[in-house]
């Protein structure tokens, strides 16, 4: 070890992105500390905090939100001056927001990473698909991914597809009888049912025990059958890392030779403290780390920095089938459509997933029963025919990264460590609005297979919580912020770990690229550390 | 306001359980329904099991209910107590009969029905407002919100699993009759 700098490298942020970094880093013998602005609660405090919330829905409600680290909910967080209330679910404790997640790991397709190329949209990603496939298998064995070797994932009924170096870690869990029936009816249209690849165990892995259909995904998994950062936070401190909770970075302090020189944080008792080390990854999230970048005024040569933000901008689709599907049985989400995940037309208008949700649906089915008046022992009824019936279809868009879509350091407010909240603008743009009828379209078609009455086709725009963009991934240091490794272009002992790096958003959840990128730029920062 | 002694017969009535029933238990309803009369502990029982068509409800829910509706809005047990005497007046004799009756149409009167049922049914009192860290919603039970009585032998109760890995492959038992 060496005795000059605190650390071989400070990873700040212990999500599955940070941890994951973390723990290469430890099992390689670097030294590593840990930065967490939150604390580490037990699973068994979040499961009780869940039961006992007043609004289940509110998927931040059982987390804890501390005026020194607030979860992104609080009502003065996150400033919106954009017509779009961007205001994703992210979280401030050991293990970050993949606490609650549903786990879905999906690969980037080849054609999602060259969009401007093949498209002429959007800008490319640094890198190909190919030299990303390794960590994507390393990353699949870290989340204890189950998935289906054998499906085309792009949607086109094909063969299987992305390319695989390797099986999935896991077999997939089995089809619920909801997902048999919707493929049974609307496959013959043409639709294409894809299994989602998640990171819920089916059979004991890693510690964690197989999923037995809790049914609570989001906002917590109460066995710990679903991945969560908190994982490999603790594998890291096992293989040897330093974990510090209540410690929320504020600066990035610049040595004479543009390198990182050290990192300063604060903690809610009052102390300042400044720590060294030969190499520096942020991972503070698509929001928190261009926030970190900017109030330090590093890394931002690019004038990127917060700029191009992206989510998977949202929509969905409830309606009543006209027989017995029973959703509620198993994980909350198993897979979807995906018929315009990729083609020609991204020339013109965003890609578009439909994922089946699968959720205890009574609390939505009564609410909405009562609410016409259905009451006494017609309301029991009509709960279990409803709720047997009951589809919820959530879809998301592919955005294009706009400049004008930024995240930035509130001026005004700040948080009880002094330390600026965020001001977020964004809209939703044409790329999106140009994909909606199709969407429309593809709701109406769903409800006419599945003889449905529509409970709600028409929801607006809505978050989906993926974050991306802020930090963008590009060749030119002129007009991104990081290159392929995700080394800053202007500090090269500079790391950011974090899906904000993603310039092509596709329509899959990034988490699992995101642990792909942090396994790698741990394996380069190894190197030369 | 009425005192701890008659809250705890109260309970006793309302359960028929009060011997068995925990002293504790006694204590925190009397905490729950300090601002409660007594009357308005029977009023609001009654009227629950006539729009619920229950022959019996959860003593303890019953008063945590009233309790939380009263302290949101303090007019609530009179207008509990209008609705259920309207019912009387006019010979309503099921809750059916009720939604279809002309005073039904006062939004008062459905406001009041409407937030009692919920409350029993959804397991909480409020308006939840997404995307914030706060709103007006109180817990009133989870495992306890009657929502989830209907379809118990076929979905779980959220975290409550009580199948192993796999079971979904199968639809219920029940399905032929669904």
């Amino acid at each position: 070890m060496n005795q000059d700098f605190d650390a071989d490298v400070i990873v700040v942020g212990s999500g599955a992105l940070g941890s994951n970094a973390a723990f290469e880093l430890a099992k390689l013998g670097k030294s590593v500390i840990i930065l967490e602005a939150g604390e580490h609660i037990p699973r068994w405090k979040i499961v009780e905090n869940f039961r006992n919330s007043s609004n289940k829905g509110n998927y931040n409600s059982p987390y804890p939100n501390e005026p020194w680290a607030h979860h992104s909910y609080d009502e003065q967080y996150i400033e919106n001056t954009g017509s779009f209330e961007f205001r994703p679910g992210m979280l401030k404790l050991v293990g970050g927001t993949t606490w609650h997640w549903a786990a879905a790991c999906w690969r980037y397709l080849p054609n999602d990473m060259k969009l401007k190329t093949l498209y002429g949209v959007g800008r490319d990603w640094p890198l190909e698909y190919s030299e990303l496939e390794p960590y994507y298998v390393r990353a699949e064995i870290a989340l204890g991914v189950c998935g289906s070797d054998t499906q085309d994932q792009s949607g086109q009924g094909g063969g299987a597809f992305p390319p695989r170096s390797s099986p999935y870690p896991m077999a997939p869990e089995g089809d619920t009888y909801l997902f048999q029936r919707l493929r049974e009816r609307m496959a013959p249209a043409g639709y294409h049912f894809i299994h989602e690849p998640n990171g819920r165990a089916t059979e004991p892995y890693d510690g964690r025990p197989a999923c037995s259909g809790n049914n609570n995904c989001m906002p917590v998994c109460p066995i710990g059958a679903m991945y969560s950062g908190d994982v490999h936070a603790r594998h890291a401190e096992q293989a040897g890392a330093k974990l510090i909770t209540d410690a929320t970075a504020y600066k990035l302090e610049k040595g004479a030779d543009d390198k990182i020189v050290a990192i300063h944080y604060r903690s809610s008792t009052g102390a300042d403290v400044r720590l060294t080390a030969k190499y520096f990854i942020v991972a503070a999230h698509g929001l928190e780390t261009p926030k970190l970048l900017l109030i330090s005024e590093v890394a931002n040569s690019s004038d990127q920095v917060g700029r191009n933000l992206m989510d998977h901008t949202g929509q969905g689709l409830q309606f009543i089938a006209d027989e017995p599907l029973w959703p509620g049985r198993g994980a909350v989400q198993q897979g979807g459509i995906f018929n315009r995940r990729d083609g020609e037309f991204r020339k013109e208008r965003a890609s578009v997933k439909h994922s089946i949700s699968n959720n205890v649906p009574n609390i939505a089915v009564a609410k909405r029963l009562i609410a016409q008046g259905v009451y006494g022992k017609e309301l029991d009824e009509r709960i279990r025919h409803d709720a047997a019936r009951w589809v919820d279809v959530s879809t998301v868009y592919e955005t294009l990264p706009l400049q004008t879509n930024t995240v930035r350091p509130s001026r005004t407010r700040k948080d009880a460590l002094g330390i600026p909240m965020l001001v977020v603008n964004y809209e939703v743009g044409d790329y999106v609005k140009a994909a909606k009828s199709g969407v429309t379209e593809d709701y109406a078609h769903f409800v006419q297979l599945m003889g449905g009455t529509v409970v709600e086709d028409n929801t607006g725009y809505q978050n989906r919580d993926h974050l991306m963009g802020t930090v963008i991934m590009g060749a030119n240091p002129k007009d991104s912020v990081v290159n392929h490794e995700c080394r800053t272009h202007d500090h090269a002992n500079l790391f950011l770990a974090t899906t904000g790096v993603i310039p092509a958003s596709g329509t899959i959840n990034p988490t699992l690229a995101g642990v792909a990128l942090s396994i790698r730029m741990a394996d380069i920062i190894a190197r030369e550390v | 306001m009425i005192t701890r002694r008659k809250l705890l017969y109260s309970g006793a009535a309302l359960t028929g359980a009060g011997l068995f029933a925990p002293l504790w238990a006694g204590v925190a309803l009397a905490q729950e329904v300090s601002s409660a009369a007594s009357d308005d502990v029977e009023s609001f029982r009654q009227l629950s099991m006539f729009l619920l068509e229950r022959p019996s409800l959860d003593a303890a829910l019953s008063l945590r209910i009233l309790a939380q509706c009263t302290q949101n809005d303090p007019e609530f047990p009179q207008k509990m107590k209008a609705l259920w005497s309207k019912v009387g007046q006019h010979h309503v004799r099921s809750v059916g009969q009720l939604s279809g009756s002309p005073f039904y149409r006062d939004p008062v009167i459905k406001d009041t029905t409407q937030k009692i049922v919920s409350a029993w049914y959804l397991g909480y009192t409020g308006t939840p407002v997404s995307l914030r860290a706060t709103d007006g919603t109180r817990l009133v039970t989870f495992t306890g919100a009657l929502a989830y009585q209907p379809t118990a032998d076929a979905t779980v109760i959220p975290t409550y699993s009580r199948g192993k890995t796999n079971y979904w492959v199968n639809p219920p038992a029940t399905l032929a009759n669904d």
